[in-house]
């Protein structure tokens, strides 16, 4: 699969111990430098209190097998920390970043990689599916038909020679980052370094694979500064040596399933500080390349906790969402075999990869400026003190970094049919209810019927704007979308939706559609929100910044 | 590569692109602050101009001689070349084809600090987004405020805002040409200063007219409010931060443009006395102000933003509307909550 040398990745394990002191002396050097400048700030008693009651209110709140320190250590160190000489806090704060980044470092071995790239599409079916060999080799087959990587693909593929790539793909489920690797594997690609969260390591079926296959461990239970620098300087120190790696730049699973067009700049910014340490330190093949992904799903594994989360009427939204569907194994085999069975594409689409600027890159690695012309990107670093960092400038080239990749997403969205014929679908209703809000609406329409006639010709002036759109490139469209007639249209997303959720988006009755799950209707029409193709102007089509 | 005269050594080196009276007053700040400074203008005709003796003796009439000891950029290579700061001054409509030449040479390291005050007619665009559209460089700023060529070269105090996003800018700017007689503040929101230094040159049209028609100080009073108003919701459509119209950009541009009774403002009183805007312009030899009335009555339009002074005196401009007409108009609007 590797026409090239090893990928760089299988030299994890050798490199790991040299990882790890990088990153505690990168985070405690910063600290310490803070702590001379602002002394009444960033004084090291501050900070180790800071750290101690965060985790303190935390556990208070509730522990888990997965922290690293129990509460007494906490209060122990709160109660000695003001007493504590200079050179114990120093002390203490080496060790409390060592830990740290002990539990973040993930682990990869090559063996469990060959192993699981050949044989975990089979083991997953295996655990799915009570299937016959002979229907599971079938379906298998049908794998690698079902999973559809276009766009900018071979322009990643050569940046991965010759310098570090960054995948950030749109949010969407547990499984993207299972997708993402699968889809990447089969095309050719070197694997990746993710950060996933720490709770998806106690899914037994999942732990074992992904402490294996190069992922590191994020605990967004943890919120305080210092755990965040720890995520942050480790997450550069792997691009500083090369090892290509996917964040998912809106942060969360998205969920109002709209394209993301917020983008989280934290993790991102650490693709430029990589960047201009490499190019300080003169190293070979310094760049590092964003290479946006987007990834649309006919259906969602997570769409119902995902949507009945957005939908909360109290705003207290969960961050963090652990029992949803991606901790039910037997949904997760549902949802895998239907989409093995049923004939339908997961499309993933890269974008034009970017610089850490945000400046389009060609198949050379150059990046080049709004005409096409070459630009060195090393001059973008150079300020009053020559090449350097500077932190408020590398912000604003991060803000602007973020701006680029919302703008891919939106670009290389794939419209789907399940997308398109809700979307067309709420908009009549939104027209039915102008007055309505949208919690009003979702509780009106249920059960509600539309001619198909209604439907069909919504839809086909729906299709002709997002021709309109595609042939201006803001948008792709699904196979089925371009080529289908309205009809089948209609009764292909029937079917997708039919399969899998526990009560049917929408369903047939006979001439008219009746509208049974109102919620998710909604939902999956968002994924086309933003692009100017309601008709219908009503108020629920102003909520959440619709 | 630009090398020479890094900002941090105390001495820059400064590149004016645009040989009109603004860039060769701001050329002479820099100068007089101890810099290199280098000038370049895409009309070679005017920079050959300013290398003859004859036209040295000419310019040397008017206020703003060129200032001793600024050298003249035969290409804009050189200009960008020789000067990691660059300041743009020439006209909007002249800013396109200006920004496409330095596109060709201005580096991602290359501080862009404009002086251009109007929105691009055929684009709406604000100056700075023409620069970022066409430049490689990020770091574009906008220098704007009450600041008068001649109170400058006078040496009498002048203040204006430095709008970047970006720190480095504003850095940059303050070391090339902030002195004595030119305080520089920062501001990080660039889109509301260059909206409400457009608002303001276009509102002084509407001050020269409500001087001419003599509505007294309390009309007057009544009308500034509003204008100051009319400008924070110009901003705010297009995605500044309101209370910028109300510092220098804007509000202060406003009190000086009447207090120095600047074109703008004699194009309002010639309105005012009946004159056609086409002879008005030919009189004056150009109104900015005008164009910025156009340009923001377009804007106001396509956001759905309140303006109604702007669009009365747009409607002058069309010909839909008589000065006497607009001044009873305008104020007639209103009597409900402030």
């Amino acid at each position: 699969m590797f026409a090239d040398a090893e990928p760089r990745i299988f030299q994890f394990m050798s490199e790991r111990p040299a990882i790890l002191r990088d990153v505690e002396d990168r985070v405690v050097e910063a600290r310490l430098e803070r702590a001379r400048r602002s002394p009444d700030r960033d004084g090291l008693e501050y900070v180790l209190n800071e750290v101690a009651y965060s985790e303190m209110t935390r556990l208070d709140r509730g522990a888990s097998d997965l922290d690293i320190f129990d509460y007494g250590h906490w209060h122990r160190l709160a109660r000695q920390v003001g007493r504590m000489d200079e050179a114990a806090r120093v002390a203490t704060l080496r060790e409390l970043v060592r830990a740290y980044a002990h539990d973040v470092c993930g682990k990869f071995t090559p063996g469990v990689y060959k192993f699981a790239s050949k044989v975990l599409p089979s083991a997953l079916g295996v655990l799915f599916n009570a299937q016959s060999p002979a229907t599971l080799l079938r379906d298998l087959g049908k794998l690698g038909e079902r999973v559809q990587v276009g766009g900018a693909l071979d322009h990643v593929r050569r940046l991965a020679q010759r310098g570090t790539i960054v995948v950030v793909p749109t949010h969407s489920s547990n499984l993207d980052s299972v997708a993402v690797g699968y889809a990447l594997e089969a095309a050719g690609m070197p694997p990746l370094t993710y950060g996933a969260g720490k709770n998806l390591f106690s899914n037994p079926l999942t732990s074992f694979f992904m402490h294996n296959l190069g992922a590191y461990k994020v605990d967004r239970r943890i919120r305080h500064g210092l755990y965040k620098e720890v995520l942050k300087v480790y997450s550069e120190v792997l691009l500083g040596r090369r090892y290509h790696s996917l964040f998912f730049p809106g942060g969360t699973r998205a969920r109002s399933n709209r394209v993301e067009s917020h983008i989280k700049l934290g993790l991102l910014g650490t693709a430029l500080s990589a960047n201009v340490r490499n190019l300080v330190a003169g190293k070979t093949n310094p760049n590092v390349y964003v290479c946006p992904l987007t990834i649309n799903y006919h259906l969602v594994l997570e769409a119902e906790t995902l949507c009945a989360d957005h939908l909360r009427e109290d705003g207290r939204h969960r961050y963090m969402i652990e029992d949803d569907e991606f901790s039910q194994m037997g949904t997760v085999a549902r949802f895998v075999r239907n989409m093995m069975a049923m004939e339908y594409t997961l499309y993933l689409r890269f974008g034009t990869p970017l610089d850490v600027v945000g400046n389009p890159v060609d198949g050379e690695g150059r990046s080049l400026d709004r005409h096409g012309r070459p630009l060195d990107l090393a001059r973008f670093f150079f300020g009053p003190a020559g090449l350097a960092e500077d932190a408020q400038r590398d912000a604003e080239y991060t803000r602007e970094l973020g701006d680029a990749v919302a703008r891919s997403f939106r670009r290389e969205t794939v419209a789907v049919s399940t997308a398109v014929v809700a979307f067309a679908v709420f908009d009549l209703l939104v027209g039915r209810w102008p007055q309505h809000d949208l919690w009003r609406l979702l509780r009106v329409s249920k059960g509600e019927r539309i001619t198909r006639d209604e439907l069909h010709a919504r839809l086909d002036r729906l299709r002709a704007a997002l021709q309109a759109q595609a042939d201006a490139g803001e948008v792709h469209l699904a196979q089925q979308v371009a080529t289908l007639g309205t009809a089948a249209l209609v009764d292909e997303a029937l079917r997708v939706f039919g399969m899998y959720h526990t009560v049917p988006v929408l369903h047939a009755a006979n001439d008219a559609i009746e509208v049974a799950n109102p919620n998710l209707l909604y939902w999956y029409a968002n994924r086309l929100d933003g692009r100017r193709l309601h008709e219908a102007n009503g108020h629920a089509r102003n909520a959440r910044g619709a | 590569m630009s090398g020479t005269g890094a900002p941090g050594s105390g001495v820059a080196a400064v590149g004016v692109v645009g040989a009109g009276r603004w860039g060769r007053v701001l050329a002479g700040q820099a100068r007089r602050r101890g810099h290199d400074v280098w000038l370049w203008d895409e009309d070679s005709d005017a920079l050959a101009a300013l290398r003859s003796p004859a036209a040295k003796r000419k310019t040397a009439v008017a206020s703003a001689a060129l200032e001793a000891g600024i050298q003249l950029a035969r290409t804009p290579a050189e200009l960008a070349e020789r000067s990691h700061t660059l300041l743009v001054a020439v006209p909007v409509a002249r800013l396109r084809p200006v920004a496409v030449a330095l596109g060709a040479v201005v580096d991602g390291s290359h501080v862009v600090v404009h002086a251009v005050r109007g929105l691009e007619p055929s684009t709406l665009a604000a100056p700075s987004r023409v620069l970022r559209e066409e430049l490689a460089t990020r770091k574009i700023g906008a220098l704007l405020g009450p600041v008068l060529a001649d109170e400058l070269v006078r040496g009498r105090p002048n203040a204006a805002v430095v709008a970047s996003r970006f720190d480095e800018v504003e850095r940059a700017a303050t070391l090339a040409f902030a002195g004595d007689n030119l305080l520089l503040y920062g501001n990080p929101d660039l889109e509301g200063v260059e909206l409400a230094a457009t608002a303001a040159s276009a509102l002084s049209v509407g001050l020269g007219l409500a001087l001419a028609l003599d509505l007294g100080p309390a009309g007057l009073a009544l009308l500034i409010a509003r204008a100051a108003a009319e400008m924070a919701r110009l901003v705010e459509a297009g995605g500044g931060q309101a209370r910028t119209a109300y510092g220098l950009a804007g509000l202060g541009f406003l009190i000086v443009q009447r207090e120095a009774q600047r074109r703008d403002v004699q194009a309002g009183r010639l309105l005012a006395a009946g004159r056609s805007p086409a002879e008005v312009e030919a009189e004056l030899g150009g109104v900015d102000g005008f164009r910025a009335t156009e340009a923001l009555a377009k804007l106001a339009a396509e956001r759905k933003a309140t303006a109604h002074l702007t669009r009365a005196l747009a409607a002058i401009l069309a010909g839909t509307m008589s000065a006497a007409d607009v001044a009873q108009r305008v104020l007639a609007v209103g009597s409900g909550r402030e």
